[in-house]
């Protein structure tokens, strides 16, 4: 459980705009070392925005316009000196969908490690059984590691995809609503894992789904059009929430 | 009752009209087979004499184009075609592909759209016009910087490379756009550079569209006449060097039919059947390899 310190991850008056809309407005959010943040809210609410804007995905995006700071471990993000691609690096993202690059089981999870400079056979097949293993997909996949990533079931491709971000060794790990496609069992088996990868990673889980930020949450944030309008543990916020509008999302009155 | 036989009958006079449209269908896209086999047929038919009486192996190994002689050996402009494809491959297809990347993967969209449209209409200039451009200013400079007639294989494949660029770039960009977004984010997620994802996803799952691209450029390239006529020399000869002068299997049917008759006449129509089975043999050999490639994914 995080305890206070100087913050892994950070927001501070964060504003995003898609050309006039504007989808964050003054967003300040912290994340401790090892702590599992859930963010939920309505569709809309700038949810994945924030991701997005986490680990600068939405950098090639045409007409938008960012404010505000983001920091990991104290330094910016956006300073013009931080490479884009070792900031996804270190935060990785798993989506909505799951989306296996076209290529074999093996090569999806080699891909990260291939692109930051592993060559060396072992060392790959080592890294791609741990990142495997550690998605808890290992057993079902270990004899089909050449078929093609796209015959796997929804469930499989997505814990490959987390497999996938594992096998880089990220610091921050964001999961952008991962479930949302899945059925329950598929679902249930997500959670578990997250649970055990609490331990080693910090972790940062978009959900639309209330439930599931009080099932495996510490600490909750609840948005609501691009606005950040309740943070706390979980606990806390499940059964006191301090706003209104978190109290009516989270007895599913909207959302 | 009756409504019932009133819904099967207004059922049997839809079936007869769905029917009647699928005869129409079927006899026009037959009556494009037909097309083409007596186009087959009819080259055929006009080739094999003179094929049979030079003999097979004589008629496409032999380097010596004689019609005055009846001695018909079709081997420098087989080499010909061959050359300026190739050329022409080498200089169009990396030009088309970072174009086509440069566009769909770079290009702010509001350049593309502009661009775009421009690069098409480099399709929609007569051939002659290409080849008008070669002689007065590509052979010249061929000639003053590298010596030679000027009319070459070079020249060839520069005005034919140019002359691919609009296939080519709007198929391959059609095929990297047609790549989901979900596998640039994936991949960029993951700490690949623009590059990376460039050359490691979209490359590769767009490979069978740019295939298709750079076929149907080599189509073009190997069909293309006027404009080579125009800067290619057309000497009967197999080419040593990129600045010798060449002429291809379609040049030599425009340049001698004008003319021809008798067993001349039927020696073009052979160089014809050749052309036609070149062209075969590369689009059986272009669609295993992409059904091939298809598998291995």
């Amino acid at each position: 459980m995080a305890t206070d310190g100087p913050p892994k991850l950070a927001a501070s008056e964060l504003n995003y705009y898609y050309g006039d809309l504007q989808a964050l407005r003054d967003v300040s959010l912290e994340v401790q070392n090892n702590d599992l943040l859930t963010i939920m809210g309505p569709t809309g609410s700038g949810k994945t925005t924030l991701l997005r804007a986490i680990n600068r995905l939405n950098d090639l995006l045409p007409r938008t316009r960012m404010t505000g700071r983001v920091t990991l471990d104290g330094l910016d993000l956006y300073d013009p000196g931080a490479d884009p691609a070792e900031v996804r690096r270190r935060i990785g993202m798993v989506f909505a969908l799951p989306i296996p690059l076209p290529m074999s089981v093996y090569d999806n999870v080699a891909y990260g490690p291939r692109l930051h400079g592993v060559t060396r056979k072992s060392q790959l097949d080592e890294t791609v059984e741990k990142g495997l293993r550690d998605a808890i997909l290992w057993d079902e996949v270990k004899d089909r590691l050449a078929d093609s990533a796209l015959r796997l079931s929804g469930g499989q491709q997505q814990r490959l995809s987390i497999a996938r971000v594992l096998a880089v060794e990220p610091e921050v790990i964001l999961l952008d609503e991962p479930t949302s496609g899945l059925d329950p069992i598929s679902t249930l088996r997500i959670e578990e894992l997250l649970k055990q990868l609490r331990e080693r990673y910090t972790i940062v889980l978009v959900t639309h789904n209330p439930q599931q930020a009080a099932r495996v949450g510490d600490r909750v944030a609840f948005f609501y059009l691009g606005e950040l309008v309740e943070f706390g543990p979980s606990q806390r916020v499940f059964t006191r929430p301090r706003d209104r509008r978190t109290e009516d999302y989270i007895s599913g009155r909207f959302g | 009752m009756k409504q019932e036989g009133h819904v099967a009958g207004g059922g049997r006079r839809v079936r007869l009209s769905e029917r009647g449209v699928e005869r129409v269908l079927t006899a026009v896209a037959l009556s494009a087979i037909g097309v083409l086999a007596l186009i087959t047929v009819f080259i055929f038919i006009g080739g094999i004499p003179a094929i049979a009486r030079t003999g097979f192996w004589p008629f496409v190994s032999g380097h010596k184009w004689a019609p005055g002689r009846d001695v018909f050996g079709i081997f420098p402009m087989i080499m010909g075609s061959l050359w300026v494809t190739v050329g022409a491959l080498a200089i169009g297809v990396p030009l088309s592909l970072a174009c086509a990347i440069f566009l769909s993967e770079v290009a702010p969209p509001r350049t593309a759209r502009v661009i775009k449209p421009a690069i098409e209409l480099l399709a929609g200039i007569p051939s002659v016009i290409y080849g008008f451009m070669g002689l007065v200013i590509l052979v010249p400079l061929i000639r003053n910087r590298f010596g030679g007639p000027g009319f070459s294989v070079l020249a060839s494949s520069v005005v034919l490379g140019i002359m691919i660029l609009p296939t080519v770039i709007s198929i391959s960009y059609d095929a990297l756009k047609a790549v989901p977004d979900a596998y640039r984010d994936g991949s960029l997620a993951l700490g690949a550079t623009r590059w990376q994802t460039i050359s490691m996803v979209l490359l590769p799952a767009a490979r069978s569209g740019i295939l298709a691209a750079v076929i149907l450029g080599m189509g073009r390239a190997i069909g293309e006449t006027m404009a080579v006529i125009m800067v290619a020399g057309n000497a009967t000869k197999v080419p040593g060097s990129l600045l010798d002068p060449v002429r291809t299997l379609t040049s030599n049917i425009a340049l001698e039919m004008g003319y021809a008759a008798g067993m001349h006449r039927a020696a073009l129509f052979g160089t014809g059947v050749i052309l036609f089975v070149i062209i075969m043999l590369l689009s059986v050999l272009a669609s295993y390899t992409t059904s091939a490639r298809g598998k291995a994914r």
